[in-house]
């Protein structure tokens, strides 16, 4: 399931409309977004989950004093003991503080990777749509090739001999962000950006031969100072909302992957290897598998609401009405 | 028609040869190699893991290894010495790709093409009846949420569509295991049939066992798909036409099914094309946490165990099947919209 | 729905079950296979690969030498009643040569009898090379030959005179000649490899689905306890999450189970309806320290044998460093947070239940303060940030602050534990360990390699156990990119003990175990691995399987008598 989910949720789902969005359309949106109550509900609680993560180290070290890596013979403390207040793991490890720095490594992969992925689509979007059909169109024919490449390629097996093939997931015990956090972020967004390049490709090809571009050319006005400022404003809208699927679809990756032994490696906690952990002793502490797996749950189910709603919100094609 | 079918498949060709050319080159990257494995086995002497290693080929250089898994090697003689200081002349045995031959897979030992299609039909029959449920139900969920945009219906739909999406696959089937299998016992926990000497295996057992697991992918498409098509329709409800059908005082129902159903197929069969390689790849997750012989843990076995013959004819299949899947996809596609043509339309790539 | 299937299929075992005695009367032994292994390759134990095929394997194909389950060691079907082939075998006085006097009333389900020429025949197949056995270089490497005598009789020749005769012979299992027309390249054959027409076990094989592997009662068994293999069958069923493994024994869905999940055995022993047996792995945990230098791997020996000068290990070179972190070490911790309490802390490389194990060798005991005197002494003193730094230590540089890394291939959430563990121990005497867990392939990699500092990984024995230390403490083993004694470790003192005992004349065990215990204690001194601990193994069976009293590794050897009621 996971792959036809990476497969299909990516930006490339939602159709743009070639009107340029221009300010009415933001505030139109606004005006809807704010009459949209399910889609704030859900942006609180992704800011406050958020929050919460990102403060992992003020809240564990200042506020709670608890080390999330310190072992100790305090196993499977329930919820509500001294000092623990959502018990201890398998190992005495304080479990609240393992989830708030968790939630930090899941959802900072998941952000970073799809911020990179999107980069990288709207770059090489650009580039690509901008020689196409020029003399330089074996730029564009390559870059097509590519992509028609790697899509043909199941996606969860692509990621997984990445993962295997750079092997090294190396924890260092000075560092807070594990290598293998890093590596799994450098994966992740090398296989996320072909939705977004189809997308910039297609507007920027459609825009190139504008009366106003080509004006804008006449008079001297260079080529990327065209491209970036009046094809990425079209674009970007979409971009954006596709953004929360996309980071909600990364978190459930991260989690799959630790399932299947690949994910982010101990001691350095994520969502995804604690949940699949918890399934070895989830009868000496059921909240041991409920937490974290209504966390991701919570989270993604949030983020998918937020990007609908963006859509509905924004969408020049339902804006339009 | 048969021209553009034609033109497609000569255009995959490029495509094909990047696919096995990338993975290839991934694969043979990774460290340890097939061999790493027979390494830490102490029975093995060390003559023992280097002939194995000779044997599989794994020590040659990249490129004489890929050519030799595109042409094969059964033209060439392999000259070797054995105990007795004799020089042995053996024939090549694999054809290569090229002529039909993937090889043999390292750790079974028993051709790749056997291995595969020994594990496509439980891995197709899981995948098409969960896209199936998925249709079934996400379409209809998403032109009922659109009629009712902002309205109560549409609001839960939103959150009831994707809330099962939003979980991890194996946390979702380990609860559904939990519930549905240990403390109610109401169905199995896993396996396509009764364990049993005799093997009988009914319809009923089949569908049985197919619930759980059909119903954890299904969810995926149902997100997917509700989604599309409540976008689908609202875009069909803001065309004119449609407006003016409502002005006239039709009934909405009507209007719904007249003019969105086929407006909406569009979109929904671009859909459709790419998610068959999807669905053969197989649901590696699901496929564990069910107990469920598929081709993904096949796949996924091969990909950890460096059994390069497997994975290499795992990701060619994934390449025709991607490339037969969008092909249908824009057969489809001219087929419902009868606008487009083929031979001018064949603009995606 | 379920339950009213329960129910129905109650009302038709009652009559079957009165009859108990009838072959194939009983329900099907169904044991869940938790290896994930997405599937088998071949059932010839010849052409076996793994241990799925052993499994099955065992109950198809009778062997030559049989196991006294009680004891663990060899025995004859003399000896120990069972499906062995040989009822009693001679030792030749140079102890080169073993002659076997074989059963004849053994005979493949086609009815023709096993025979010496069967033995014969797939020694011949092993020794060709040909049939992509695992077995051929190990076999070849020792075995001379192998000769008729008459159809009874089969004599084995072996190079030397070796007290691993018996394991050597026991791994040429006799396959069914006469199918085969004498031919073994024919062996070669997914036929043959994936359904076995003609075996000779006490089950027969029935079909192989994918998920599911069904072999069906002999009818016509022989060596069996009563005459009569009461099982209707025995099922290998494919159940890859160890989770669900453990609910389709508590639901009933499967009635056998091997090594259920640690975390939830007290929940098993507790259970009415399950019965356990917990006995002492034959496996052990180990820390591997490289002793030499890494930045420079060398083989241990030249080509004519002479030691190669290695280089030390700027921290792990040092003996006494080496002593004080397995003081440092606090094993009995492990256990009880690991294990939960069940495994014993280990004193060398031997398990507990070996026969071979020194009596008189404890395992050391977790003393931090010893640990951070000896530190002191090797010239590691602590430094300002908590961690030991060298000041007149003997390998390291001035200034160079006591850090290793300590690899841990991913998989085993046991494994990631006890290094966590470590970690957090050793710190406290001043020592850092970079935990790095990687991926199985790049650890083994990196170890034979030997570009390590350390390495957390566990041995399983052979079975029985032979407590020979060849091939992971030998110089000749310390191979760089292939060897097992991946630490480079080099005593040649223990290396003539180790080999006296393999080739004693007679064999005797007393003798040889104590010559074994001075190896041990030699091990225990060198430290070239930290010694950990040998965690506790679990079968479970459902409480109907009636008959399931199981030894140390050897589960199913009365499993003909096993009365299952409530097939599923």
């Amino acid at each position: 399931m996971s792959e036809s989910r990476i497969v299909q949720l990516t930006a490339s789902d939602i159709t743009m409309d070639e009107q340029r969005l221009d300010a009415s359309l933001w505030q139109l949106g606004l005006r809807r977004l704010r009459r949209d109550y399910l889609t704030i509900a859900a942006i609180v609680v992704i800011l406050i989950i958020a929050l919460l993560a990102l403060l992992a180290p003020v809240i564990s070290n200042q506020i709670l004093n608890v080390n999330y890596t310190k072992t100790s013979r305090d196993i499977f403390l329930p919820i509500g003991s001294a000092g623990h207040i959502l018990g201890t793991d398998d190992i005495g490890r304080d479990y609240f503080s393992r989830l708030l720095y968790g939630g930090r490594v899941s959802m900072g992969i998941a952000f970073s990777s799809a911020v990179i992925s999107i980069l990288i689509g709207i770059t090489l979007g650009l580039i690509s749509g901008y020689y196409q059909g020029g003399p330089l169109k074996i730029v564009d024919d390559t870059m097509m090739w590519f992509i028609t490449t790697l899509n043909s390629i199941p996606t969860l097996y692509l990621l997984i001999i990445l993962v295997a093939a750079m092997g090294g997931n190396s924890t260092s015990v000075r560092s807070s962000v594990s290598l293998s956090v890093l590596s799994l972020v450098l994966i992740l967004s090398l296989l996320g950006w072909t939705g977004t390049l189809r997308l910039v490709r297609g507007e920027t090809i459609s825009q190139k031969n504008r009366e106003y571009i080509v004006a804008a050319h006449a008079i001297g006005v260079s080529t990327w100072r065209i491209m970036f400022s009046h094809i990425l404003p079209n674009v970007f809208s979409v971009i954006i909302v596709s953004l929360a699927i996309d980071i909600g679809n990364l978190i459930l990756v991260e989690s799959t992957l630790s399932y299947l032994g690949l994910g982010v490696q101990e001691p350095t906690p994520s969502w995804g290897n604690m949940l699949t952990d918890a399934q070895t002793f989830f009868t000496r502490g059921l909240h041991l598998l409920l937490i974290p797996g209504t966390l991701i749950g919570v989270t993604v189910l949030c983020l998918y609401i937020i990007g609908d709603g963006l859509r509905d919100a924004f969408d020049p094609q339902t804006v339009k009405k | 028609m048969l021209r553009f079918i034609l033109r497609r498949i000569l255009q995959a060709i490029p495509t094909l040869f990047g696919i096995s050319f990338l993975s290839f080159a991934i694969m043979t990257a990774a460290p340890g190699g097939p061999t790493a494995a027979m390494k830490l086995d102490p029975h093995l002497t060390v003559k023992q893991r280097e002939a194995a290693a000779d044997r599989l080929g794994v020590n040659d250089p990249f490129f004489v290894q890929y050519i030799r898994w595109l042409i094969g090697d059964d033209w060439k003689t392999y000259e070797t010495v054995d105990n007795d200081g004799n020089v042995v002349r053996e024939k090549g045995e694999n054809k290569g790709i090229l002529r039909g031959d993937f090889g043999r897979s390292f750790t079974y030992k028993m051709p790749v093409v056997d291995l595969i299609k020994e594990k496509l039909q439980p891995t197709a029959e899981l995948g098409l009846l969960s896209l199936l449920v998925g249709f079934g139900l996400g379409v209809p969920i998403g032109i009922l949420s659109a009629l009712n945009q902002g309205g109560k219906f549409d609001n839960l739909t939103r959150v009831v569509a994707v809330v099962f999406n939003a979980l991890p696959a194996f946390y979702m089937g380990l609860l559904l295991i939990l519930v549905f299998g240990s403390y109610l016992e109401l169905l199995p926990m896993g396996n396509r049939c009764p364990i049993s000497v005799s093997g009988e295996c009914s319809l009923t057992d089949r569908a049985e066992r197919l619930i759980l697991p059909v119903f954890t992918i299904a969810t995926g498409f149902i997100a997917v798909l509700s989604r599309y098509a409540r976008a689908a329709t609202l875009d069909v409800l803001n065309q004119d036409y449609v407006r003016t059908a409502r002005a006239k005082g039709l009934h909405s129902r009507q209007i719904t099914f007249r003019h969105v159903g086929r407006n909406m197929l569009i979109p929904i069969v671009t859909l459709l094309g790419p998610s068959i390689p999807g669905i053969l790849g197989g649901a590696v997750v699901v496929e564990r946490i069910f107990s469920w012989q598929g081709l993904g843990r096949l796949a996924l076995e091969a990909v950890t165990t460096q059994d390069y013959p497997v994975v290499m004819a795992f990701v060619m299949f994934g390449g025709v099947s991607t490339v037969i899947g969008y092909l249908l996809s824009d057969i489809m596609y001219a087929l419902v919209d009868p606008r487009i043509s083929l031979d001018a339309g064949a603009g995606r790539s | 729905m379920r339950k009213i299937l329960v129910i129905l299929a109650l009302i038709t075992v009652l009559p079957l079950s009165a009859l108990a005695q009838e072959p194939g009367s009983g329900g099907p032994v169904i044991e869940a296979n938790i290896s994930g292994n997405a599937n088998i390759g071949s059932f010839n134990l010849l052409r076996c690969s793994g241990t799925d095929c052993a499994r099955i394997g065992q109950f198809l194909f009778p062997g030559l030498v049989g196991v006294n389950p009680e004891t663990g060691d060899f025995a004859s079907a003399e000896q120990f009643p069972s499906t062995a082939l040989a009822l009693r075998w001679e030792i030749s006085e140079d102890g080169k040569e073993y002659t076997f006097y074989m059963r004849d009333d053994a005979f493949w389900s086609d009815g023709n009898p096993i025979t010496a020429n069967d033995v014969k025949f797939s020694f011949d197949a092993i020794a060709s090379g040909e049939i992509e056995s695992d077995l051929s270089g190990y076999v070849d490497a020792f075995v001379q030959s192998v000769e008729v005598i008459d159809d009874y009789t089969v004599k084995f020749t072996f190079g030397e005179a070796s007290c691993d005769a018996l394991s050597l012979a026991g791994a040429v299992y006799p396959l069914p000649s006469q199918y085969f027309g004498g031919d073994f390249t024919k062996m070669v054959d997914p036929e043959f490899d994936r359904s076995p027409a003609v075996t000779g076990g006490i089950f027969n094989f029935g079909r192989f689905d994918g998920d599911q592997i069904v072999l069906t009662a002999n009818p016509n068994a022989w060596g069996v306890i009563n005459d009569v293999v009461i099982p209707e069958g025995f099922i290998y069923v494919d159940v890859p999450d160890t989770t669900v493994a453990v609910e389709r024994l508590l639901s009933g869905e499967i009635n056998f189970l091997d090594g259920p999940e640690r975390q939830r055995r007290q929940e098993l022993i507790d259970s009415p309806d399950v019965q356990t047996f917990e006995f002492p792995a034959n496996g052990w945990n180990y820390i591997g320290l490289n002793l030499a230098d890494p930045t420079n791997p060398q083989n241990g020996l030249d080509e004519d044998g002479n030691p190669i000068d290695q280089g030390h290990h700027p921290i792990l070179g040092d003996v006494q460093v080496r002593r004080a972190l397995q003081l440092a070490m606090n094993v009995q911790e492990m256990i009880d947070i690991v294990s939960l309490g069940q495994g014993v802390q280990m004193a060398a490389n031997e398990i507990p239940s070996s026969w071979a194990i020194s009596p008189d060798l404890q395992p050391i005991p977790h003393d931090p303060d010893a640990a951070a005197a000896m530190l002191d002494e090797a010239g590691w003193v602590l430094g300002d940030d908590g961690v030991r730094v060298c000041q007149g230590c003997e390998y390291a540089e001035e200034g160079t602050p006591l850090r290793f890394a300590l690899l841990v291939p991913d998989g085993s959430v046991n494994a990631e534990r006890i290094a966590l563990l470590f970690q957090d121990q050793l710190k406290a005497v001043g020592v850092e360990v970079d935990v790095q867990i990687l991926d199985f392939n790049t650890v083994v990699s990196q170890i034979t390699g030997q570009t390590f500092d350390a390495v957390l990984l566990a041995w399983s024995n052979g079975y029985p156990v032979n407590p020979d230390v060849a091939q992971i403490f030998n110089a000749s083993a310390d191979v760089v990119g292939a060897g097992f004694n991946f630490t480079s470790y080099r005593n040649p003192d223990m290396e003539a003990l180790n080999e006296q005992a393999r080739v004693l004349p007679g064999c005797d065990p007393a003798e040889r175990a104590a010559l074994y215990w001075q190896v041990q204690e030699t091990l225990q001194n060198d430290q070239p691995y930290l010694w950990l601990y040998t965690a506790n193994d679990m079968y479970a069976a459902r409480a109907e399987v009636e008959g399931f009293s199981p030894f140390a590794n050897q589960p199913f050897w009365n499993v003909e008598t096993w009365q299952i009621d409530q097939p599923r």
